[in-house]
């Protein structure tokens, strides 16, 4: 069972639902992997302060000039995603277009073009109460995550996982939903919220991830009846507002152990996402 | 010596020079020793990422020496840097023509790195 996390925004509370979710299951005994697949603004281990047993660079295929070149384009030709630009003698790459397709390299009359490897961050591997914990780490200055992204969640592999997505509804947080048995959406009862909210459900519709609702801070702001209604999406829990929460997260102290009554709000997501998941899978 | 010129709304020397380089729907290119002058489509515009670097390649392929636009974006700029193709800016408000012109009469500034 895969669950994504997911926000059409940040600020709203992803991170702590996500790792409250897999303290809560991993207090009761269960094997369960959480992934930080927000690549570019991790914060999961904040929350989580894993013991990072494990790090390895992540890298992604690119093409690079291994021999001479005559300038005659047909790599340009054939990148559909204008990441590479043949000058006269050589070949200028934008890795940050590049899709790794290699399409450029079998297009090369003399084969001078070869796809290496080019490191892109960090994926590191760990623990915590009974939690295993993974993250990615894109480096400084790089632009593209969804490689990262993606290689971070299939080293999670099979179990039960929960990847914390990246905000948005934007190239990376689809590679971070895509393939989820549920996406929970975690949202706060504002106007923009809805907004977004909306988004999020719509892309995970489109990759044919059934979406839930986790309302954050649900006793702030009204209206939130009739806006989810018209979304039509089951909302499997709300979190009520408590400054307690805040604290605990910034000493670093999960807030499941420290706030009164959290942690049965969360145990109420935990038990509904189960619900779902036997739903799904007969 | 080969000039491109980014332009829209038009297909001759008329047509008013576009602001953006990598987003211009097609180019102007004009041999200033012949006179002889073509107009180019840009295939890279529509794309969601790469206008810059596409339409970058489509000149060096054209083998122009020099471009003339409102805007450069920073892929463009690397892409034809390297292309050793000089950019100059020119306002949007006049005509390719003009723009020319001005250009032969060295009134033109060198585009900075965006
Ligand atoms: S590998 Fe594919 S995307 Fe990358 S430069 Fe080559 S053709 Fe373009
Ligand atoms: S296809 Fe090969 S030879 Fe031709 S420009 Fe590209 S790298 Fe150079």
């Amino acid at each position: 069972m895969r669950i994504a996390v997911a926000s059409g925004k940040g600020g709203t509370g992803k991170t702590l639902v996500a790792t409250s979710l897999v303290l809560h299951w991993a207090a009761r005994g269960a094997r369960v992997t959480y992934v930080d697949a927000d690549v570019g603004e991790p914060n999961g281990h904040l929350f989580l302060r894993p013991d990072i047993e494990t790090t390895r660079r992540f890298s992604v295929p690119v093409p690079r000039l291994e021999g001479t070149c005559d300038g005659c384009g047909q790599c340009q030709e054939a990148c559909a995603f204008h990441a590479i630009v043949a000058l006269a003698d050589r070949v200028l790459v934008f890795p940050e277009l590049c899709h790794s397709c290699g399409a450029c390299t079998l297009a090369c009359p003399p084969g001078v073009l070869r796809m290496r490897p080019r490191e892109v961050g960090t994926i590191r591997e760990g623990g915590t109460d009974g939690v295993r914990f993974l993250d990615g780490v894109l480096d400084v200055g790089e632009a593209r995550a969804t490689r990262l992204i993606e290689g971070v969640v299939t080293t999670a592999g099979s179990g039960r996982v929960v990847v914390d997505a990246p905000p948005g509804t934007s190239c990376p947080a689809v590679s971070a939903v895509r393939g989820a048995d549920l996406a929970v959406l975690v949202t706060e009862p504002t106007p923009f919220g809805w907004h977004d909210l909306g988004l999020a459900v719509r892309m995970c519709r489109g990759l044919g991830v059934p979406p839930v609702v986790v309302l954050n801070r649900a006793d702030l702001g009204d209206g939130a009846d009739a806006a989810l209604a018209a979304l039509d999406v089951p909302v499997i829990g709300r979190l009520s507002f408590d400054p307690r929460i805040a604290e605990a997260s910034a000493r670093g102290e999960a807030a499941i152990g420290v706030v009164p009554g959290f942690a049965e709000q969360v145990a109420r997501v935990a038990d509904a996402i189960e619900g779902f998941a036997r739903e799904d899978r007969p | 010596m080969k000039v491109a010129v980014s332009i829209e709304g038009g297909r001759d020397l008329q047509a008013a020079v576009c602001p953006t380089f990598g987003r211009a729907p097609r180019f102007l290119v004009t041999d200033l020793e012949t006179g002889e002058t073509t107009v180019v489509e840009n295939t890279a515009a529509s794309g969601a990422h790469g206008a810059g670097s596409g339409a970058a390649g489509l000149l060096v392929r054209l083998g122009v020496n020099a471009v003339l636009s409102g805007r450069f974006g920073p892929k463009a700029f690397d892409a034809l840097e390297a292309a050793r193709i000089e950019m100059f800016v020119s306002t949007s408000d006049v005509n390719a023509a003009t723009a020319i012109e001005r250009f032969r009469a060295g009134l033109l500034k060198k585009a900075s790195r965006p």
